[in-house]
């Protein structure tokens, strides 16, 4: 007997079809909020009239917030409606992996985070940049070079590491809540499941920030950014004068944590979970 | 032996693969010749209760089969392992050959005893979802039946009644062209007139050849059609025969099951 002929195909393109397809019901809806209230401050932002600017200005700043929020929400809700509620019979019947189930949501809801992150980031740019005005920028980028602290092209340099290493963190978080929620429908925690949830999350978390902060101080990968513009990969410390040097191994460190525990839950998908 | 720890290349083997399916599954002792389910010292326990205490048995293909057992017998359990919905049990289950898993589970059409739609979608969405992932799936068939069903296309599973939702799933599930059927209460909660249609429902849209096998505890409704029963209770297999064999001296399944159930209930 041999497995050839009964060899079903691969479901993972309709995987990922059809959790972007539930999610998009819900994360779409706030999108479109957030289209109305940019189309809202492009027209009035140059009519003359604060209070509308004001709104405007109010509103483009919390509605990203919103976005951001709304997604994680979801990313949470949706895996443990889909996964572990009595929807769970039909998703753990289906003739897909464990990797495959839990990578297609990883994959969906990661690009939905992203997304919503960078809509939210470009938002925010765009009414820094109008609220600052070219001219003040240019002064203010005098100033601090007169007073010895890093020039705007080195804080932006700087803010976009930050950006990036808010991002690889919060997907880590995803990667954690899912473990949690995971672990937790074991037959162990199970009676207890939203406890053991919360607990395991925390666990994680104060596990991750110390790894972080061992990582940090002992292993240094740096990324240099010179001001003529080449860029560098380096294992070591190393202070610029004519650039920016950046430590990498944080970022490794959660990028090899995100990929540990994605074996890990889905190794407990896979073996230990009891859908009631 | 632990499912896990069986040699040679399992389905576990296949499901390490990060996205792919492996290509090999080599020849295996897999039990009887014709037995489509092979089960062999299966046990399984929730903490200190062992609901199956290394139970053996094979069920033989394209029969129609009542798994029948009282409350709390293990039917449900022994059928989430079929379907792959339990894996940390010990001993040894093959379905046509494999151990449940990906291959499995696209071979077996699973009727949960639970509404398992998500509650947003509507008719035509969850036989799309199916469509999708059971190529044995018959769209055109299933579109056809909801209108024999009565079902509205594009009601939410959420707002249907009872019986809606029971008609749904049933449709979902009897539109496939699949080897074997696992139906977990199939008749559970329903009115007599609702209980025959699903009967026959089953019983029509069943491809020739294919294996049903049903939990239930409505014995006298589905006594006519089973070809053979398999009772378990108290860990163990009580009984397995075939219908005829077991009616042949004069007593009806219903009868026999109070008999080996009996003690269950005496004061």
């Amino acid at each position: 007997m041999t497995g050839n002929s009964d060899k079903p195909k691969n479901k993972m393109g309709m995987l990922l079809k059809n959790d972007f397809l539930a999610s998009s019901r819900v994360i779409s809806l706030i999108y479109i909020v957030e289209i109305i209230a940019y189309v809202f401050f492009m027209i009035i932002k140059d009519r003359g009239n604060n209070r509308l600017l004001a709104l405007g200005i109010v509103l483009n700043f919390a509605i990203p917030f919103l976005l951001i929020f709304v997604s994680l929400f979801f990313v949470i809700y949706d895996f443990n409606k889909s996964l572990y509620s009595q929807q769970g019979y039909l998703t753990y019947s289906l003739p897909v992996t464990a990797k495959q189930l839990l990578g297609s949501k990883m994959i969906v809801y990661g690009l939905w985070m992203f997304v919503s992150y960078a809509v939210a980031l470009f938002v925010w740019g765009y009414l820094a940049s109008y609220a600052e005005g070219n001219e003040n920028v240019k002064m203010a980028d005098v100033a601090l070079t007169l007073f010895g602290m890093p020039s705007i092209a080195h804080i932006k340099v700087y803010l976009f590491y930050y950006m990036i290493m808010f991002f690889v963190i919060l997907f880590s978080f995803i990667s954690m809540i899912y473990f949690a929620i995971t672990a937790s429908h074991m037959r162990t925690f199970q009676n207890a499941n939203f406890i053991s949830a919360v607990i395991i999350f925390f666990v994680c978390a104060i596990i991750m920030f110390v790894m972080i902060a061992i990582v940090d101080k002992n292993i240094f990968i740096s990324f240099l950014v010179y001001d003529d513009g080449p860029t560098k990969l380096v294992i070591g410390k190393k202070n610029l004068e004519d650039g920016v040097s950046l430590p990498m191994s944080p970022i490794f460190y959660l990028i090899i944590q995100d990929i540990a525990l994605f074996f890990i839950t889905s190794s407990i998908m896979k073996k230990w979970i009891n859908i009631k | 032996m632990d499912n896990n720890n069986f040699p040679g290349k399992s389905q576990d083997f296949i499901e390490d693969a990060p996205f792919e399916f492996e290509e090999i599954q080599p020849e295996i002792n897999t039990g009887k010749k014709d037995s489509i389910i092979s089960v062999r010292n299966l046990s399984k326990s929730y903490g200190s209760k062992k609901v199956l205490d290394g139970v053996s048995f094979d069920l033989e293909r394209g029969h129609i089969i009542g798994l029948l057992g009282p409350n709390g017998s293990g039917k449900t359990s022994l059928i989430k392992i079929f379907t792959g919905l339990i894996n940390d049990y010990s001993g040894d289950v093959f379905i046509d050959g494999h151990r449940p898993g990906v291959i499995t589970k696209a071979k077996v059409a699973y009727l949960p005893e639970k509404t398992y739609l998500a509650s947003y979608m509507t008719v035509d969405d969850s036989i799309n979802y199916i469509a999708d992932f059971y190529d044995d799936f018959d769209k055109k068939k299933a579109m056809s039946m909801v209108d024999v069903f009565q079902l509205p296309h594009k009601q939410k599973v959420k707002t249907m009644s009872k019986g809606q939702q029971e008609k749904i799933q049933l449709l979902l599930v009897m539109c496939r062209n699949a080897e074997i059927y696992i139906l977990d209460e199939p008749m559970g909660g329903v009115d007599p007139a609702a209980r025959d249609f699903i009967l026959q429902a089953i019983l029509q849209n069943r491809p020739e050849g294919s294996t049903i096998l049903m939990s239930t505890h409505l014995i006298h409704d589905i006594e006519p059609v089973l070809d053979s029963i398999i009772m378990i209770g108290h860990g163990s297999l009580l009984k397995q025969d075939t219908t005829a064999n077991l009616t042949a001296k004069g007593q009806t399944i219903n009868e026999i099951f109070k008999e080996v159930f009996r003690n269950d209930w005496e004061f």
